[in-house]
């Protein structure tokens, strides 16, 4: 190492600010436009002081004139319902803020970002004077971090004097203060609080020791002369997270179905965000999941020892601080790349059994405007909600996705059968399933996010509930397949009625106890070594597996006759 | 020479040493969650046998690691303290002392004081009171405890304490120890142009402070690299992977070695605080080329029931030439588009390993709402009692309105397995895969078929 080490970002990346940027952001008369534009901005570190560490002066950004969050899912949730005290989506968050910097060298702080920041994410636009170092504290302003801030300073405790009940003021030092207790010093000597059982605590002189009553992200900037500007800042967040929700409604008609879809989005951190543009991105992104901290804030807990029991036994001695390994990411994922505490993060893209699921409360009437399409954001699908809203703090939101009536559907019953050799006869119920096909001649053609249903339908004159199934992404084109349950008046019946060492017939018996004539298809599992001989009926193959389609009529049974051989 | 890492911490420090005139913090930071701290201040000997005490050392210190190093001075011991001071603490320390009882009569509030002789602290509190036997508190009546000295190993932070002799006079002293909870990485940002096909990243340096203590105005130099460490498991045994490089490079970049890694130091002396992050720029680039398209993997012939969604992928290298330029250490980069509003929206992110300048990367964002495939196993015909035939069928589906083309890969190809016969070229990767160029027409649909020989 040599003694003046070479500047980090002196080397041949001096900014060459791109000029389009730039222009963006300085003309930027609308702050729509300054948006995250300026990215290219941020890097103007060349602007650096010399290695001395000027005394930095803090400058606190206004509260934010403009916000806009863009809300993303749980990457590894589909369907289902979503909890506000455990969101696993994320936001992208975009405040612009009003700062005043006066020349020289300062600390900018943004006070009260979404405590669920990911502080490495964060882009600082529009600095006229650049970013030296961005700095964000864990430390948060609270009782224990006071307490420990002030020890080993000379500080004033307030206790009570047990004759006359009035305040005493003495000098003292705080020794020690952690969970276990605390210890201060008077000209008395050294003693524990809350031992007098009388009132008694610190003082605290004003300055609060740099700590941050609200999360904060700071950067060091450097100005050469006094300006206002506005910065845009703009950080990925945890603690979001957004569901699609539909409901069909089946038609009388029994041939088409009204779809309504809603998006609800969720905000579970403590910082609401006010008057903001929201958007919602829909598809499948690869999250990276990086070490964060275990060690919280020491806490400090003030008490006596021993209490006034006699039996208390005193704790082990442990080691204070706990030596904590970086968390490496979670492993929802069948393949995890994981190099230099970064985990990769590919989805499962199996398929997956339906998750259980709870059934939403049917949503409030439609607004009247249809909502606009999707925008199309790379391979990915963004929302806008038409207005701007607040996302309150623990707060949840709806609004509408989709409205389309006279959707054509076909009702049909599935089964699986397992002809793999030496299975046992069985019998099932089939499987409703709502088919449709998401395309404009369908009345839809639009991308449909995962999500679950709500299939209704109406029966003396009340809405009853027949289905909750779940949907994966859908894209326009794309064939629709809502399972309901199993349909207890449709049941398949299989029965091996030859077998050899090396073949096998079945005999599938499908029986309709319903007063309708219906359609099932009976798809053919896996086979492992031995094939389809014959079929006493042309098995179809579009699909994953080969399937008999059969027509049912009311109260009758078809049965078919499949072969099969060891190859 | 060999390159152990405590070789290298070792030339480091003997680096160090002599560069070092200040007093003050210097910091290596390793990508490990693993730092070298040296911590440098001004120590007056007595010529005598005496103690020197090192608070704010990091809480996470490994004391075995601990030297101290300077002119003319023998260390005798060497301790680290981290029996923390607490009211239970200091009790059972004062067993055999005498301390001073402060009660307060219910009635009259009158404080009265006595000496007492601290029996046992198991459990509760023994006291000799003259000549009688007391426990604490054990009428429920408040007392408080006053204790005149705080025991010597008693600290309220850890604290390394050395005891050593050396030649009278002032002098500096440089403590350097290894300690886990200071760590590093990079984040990148990467602004992708659909419409030029280009990207600008920028860099920075993410360093996170876990390791319970503040460092003032410390001087850092970050370690592009992962030394192995003793006791840090099982994840520095094995070659790194970077599934994010197609290819790596072999250019050497400009930046500052330390035998096999690069080096980054910070411009500028800063305070990194507990439980902090704090970020510094490295690279900034703009309009390098990248390209967007699509990839399919499959591990095995294998059916699905639903068809899949491919995987956007951004390509683009970071060679001198018609590239980001520069070494790029191992970290995050996220990948931003803008949107019909011309505000950047983020799109997804990965994880990148150490990757050498003039390397090819393809980075994968998400999945692609639009593009999917599906495959499905149509056939498995039995050839002879050794070969087998699979027919697959791929059907790939594109909703945008643009046409796309999807590499789609096909392995798990064990053994000797060859295409008996295929609907497109393929071109063979490696033994085990193969893979296609799929060009899909706009809201359109491709076929791809497959029949592949194989001894299962």
């Amino acid at each position: 190492m040599s003694q003046n080490p070479p500047m980090l970002s002196l080397s041949k990346h001096c900014p060459a600010l791109s000029a389009g940027w730039t222009f963006a952001a300085r003309k930027g008369q609308s702050f729509d436009k300054l948006g995250m534009v300026g990215l290219g901005l941020m890097a103007l570190i060349c602007i650096v002081a010399g290695p001395k560490a000027a005394a930095a002066r803090d400058v606190a950004a206004s509260d934010p004139v403009d916000t806009s969050v863009t809300i993303y899912r749980a990457p590894y949730r589909n369907g289902g319902s979503i909890q506000l005290n455990n969101l696993g989506g994320f936001a992208v968050v975009s405040e612009t803020r009003r700062v005043t910097i006066p020349a020289g060298k300062h600390r900018l702080r943004f006070e009260g970002v979404v405590d669920g920041i990911i502080p490495a994410s964060a882009i600082v636009a529009g600095l006229p004077g650049g970013v030296i170092e961005k700095n964000q504290d864990s430390a948060l302003l609270s009782p224990s971090a006071l307490m420990r801030a002030a020890r080993g300073k000379v500080i004033t405790l307030k206790r009570t004097d047990p004759k006359t009940g009035k305040p005493v003021v003495v000098s003292g030092e705080i020794i020690s203060a952690s969970q276990d207790g605390v210890i201060f010093k008077t000209a008395a000597g050294n003693e524990a609080l809350r031992c007098s059982g009388l009132a008694e605590t610190f003082r605290y002189d004003t300055n609060a020791q740099g700590l941050s009553a609200r999360p904060t992200l700071s950067v060091l900037t450097s100005s050469p002369r006094s300006i206002t500007a506005m910065v845009t800042l703009t950080y990925i967040a945890e603690g979001f997270d957004w569901s699609a929700n539909y409901t069909a409604q089946l038609n009388p008609d029994g041939r088409t179905l009204d779809l309504g879809g809603w998006i609800t989005l969720a905000n579970g951190n403590s910082i609401s965000l006010g008057n903001a543009r929201t958007q919602i991105v829909a598809g499948g992104l690869n999250r990276a999941y990086v070490a964060k901290f275990i060690n919280q804030q020491p806490q400090v807990i003030a008490r006596c020892w021993p209490q006034q029991r006699t039996h208390e036994v005193p704790r082990k001695p442990e080691r204070p601080y706990e030596l904590v390994s970086p968390w490496l990411g979670e492993d929802y994922e069948m393949y995890s790349e994981e190099m230099d505490g970064i985990a990769g993060f590919s989805r499962n893209k199996s398929v997956m059994p339906p998750a259980p699921m709870m059934v939403m409360a049917a949503p409030p009437p439609p607004p009247p405007p249809p909502p606009p399409p999707p925008e199309q954001l790379g391979d990915l699908k963004l929302y806008r909600v038409p207005q701007r809203t607040t996302v309150a703090a623990m707060g949840m939101k709806q609004t509408r996705l989709i409205e389309q009536r006279g959707v054509p559907y076909e009702r049909i019953y599935t089964a699986r059968v397992d002809a793999y050799p030496w299975m046992r006869d069985d019998s099932r119920n089939a499987v409703t399933v709502l088919r449709t096909s998401n395309t404009k001649a369908n009345q839809l053609g639009l991308p449909l996010p995962s999500g679950s249903f709500l299939i209704q339908q109406d029966q003396w004159g009340r809405a009853m509930m027949v289905g909750t199934p779940d949907l994966r992404d859908t894209a326009e084109g794309e064939k629709v397949e809502l399972r309901l349950g199993s349909a207890p008046d449709v049941t398949i019946s299989r029965k091996v009625v030859l077998r050899e060492s090396k073949n096998e017939k079945h005999e599938i018996a499908v029986a309709n106890a319903g007063d309708q004539a219906i359609t099932v298809e009976v798809e053919v599992g896996y086979l492992g070594t031995w094939k389809i001989a014959e079929s006493s009926q042309p098995l179809k193959k579009d699909g994953a597996y080969p399937k008999f389609v059969l027509t049912v009529p009311a109260n009758e049974t078809v049965t078919v006759g499949l072969t099969v051989k060891e190859q | 020479m060999p390159r152990t890492p405590m070789m290298l911490a070792a030339s480091l420090i003997a680096l160090s040493a002599a560069a070092s005139a200040e007093p003050g913090i210097d910091i290596t930071i390793y990508a490990d969650n693993q730092a070298l701290v040296q911590d440098t201040r001004v120590i007056t000997f007595t010529g005598d046998r005496q103690k020197v005490e090192f608070k704010n050392v990091s809480a996470q210190i490994r004391a075995e690691t601990a030297s101290l190093v300077t002119s003319d001075m023998a260390i005798i011991e060497q301790n680290f303290d981290y029996d923390l001071l607490s009211p239970a603490k200091i009790m059972e320390n004062a067993v055999g002392q005498t301390i001073t009882l402060v009660r307060t009569n219910p009635a009259t509030g009158a404080e009265t004081r006595e000496q007492a002789v601290v029996l046992a602290a198991n459990g509760g509190v023994v006291l000799q009171i003259g000549n009688r036997i007391e426990v604490l508190r054990d009428d429920g009546l408040p007392v408080r405890v006053i204790f005149d000295k705080v025991p010597p190993n008693m600290r309220a932070d850890p604290t390394l304490s050395i005891t050593l002799q050396g030649k009278a006079g002032t002098r500096e002293a440089a403590l350097r120890y290894l300690t886990p909870g200071l760590g590093w990485r990079a984040d990148y940002v990467a602004l992708y142009d659909e419409g030029k096909s280009t990207i600008d990243v920028q860099g920075w340096i993410t360093l996170t402070n876990n390791s319970g203590t503040t460092y003032d105005n410390a001087r850092a130099v970050l370690v592009a690299g992962s030394p192995r460490m003793l006791n840090q498991g099982y994840n520095n045994n094995y070659n790194r992977r970077n599934p994010g490089m197609v290819e790596a490079g072999t250019e050497s970049g400009t930046r500052e070695r330390l035998g096999d890694y690069y080096l980054y130091p910070l411009a500028e002396r800063t305070t990194i605080a507990n439980l902090q992050t704090k970020q510094v720029s490295f690279l900034d680039v703009h309009g390098a080329p990248a390209q967007h398209g699509y990839e399919i993997r499959f591990g095995w012939l294998q059916t699905s029931e639903t068809p899949l969604s491919a995987a956007t992928m951004y390509s683009f290298t970071n060679s001198a030439q018609g590239g980001l330029g520069d070494q790029l250490p191992a970290g995050v980069v996220r990948f931003y588009i803008k949107d019909s509003r011309g505000q950047a929206q983020f799109i997804g992110e990965r994880g990148i390993g150490h990757t050498p300048m003039g390397s090819k990367l393809a980075i994968s964002t998400g999945d692609a709402f639009d593009v999917k495939v599906q495959p499905v196993v149509e056939a498995r015909t039995k050839v002879n009692d050794r070969r087998w035939k699979t027919s697959m069928r791929y059907t790939l589906t594109n909703a945008l309105p643009k046409p796309v083309t999807v590499q789609m890969i096909q392995s798990g190809l064990w053994g000797d397995t060859k295409i008996a016969a295929e609907s497109l070229k393929s071109t063979r990767r490696d033994a085990d895969s193969v893979s296609w160029a799929v060009t899909v027409p706009a809201n359109g649909k491709t076929e791809v078929t497959a029949t592949f020989d194989s001894k299962y």
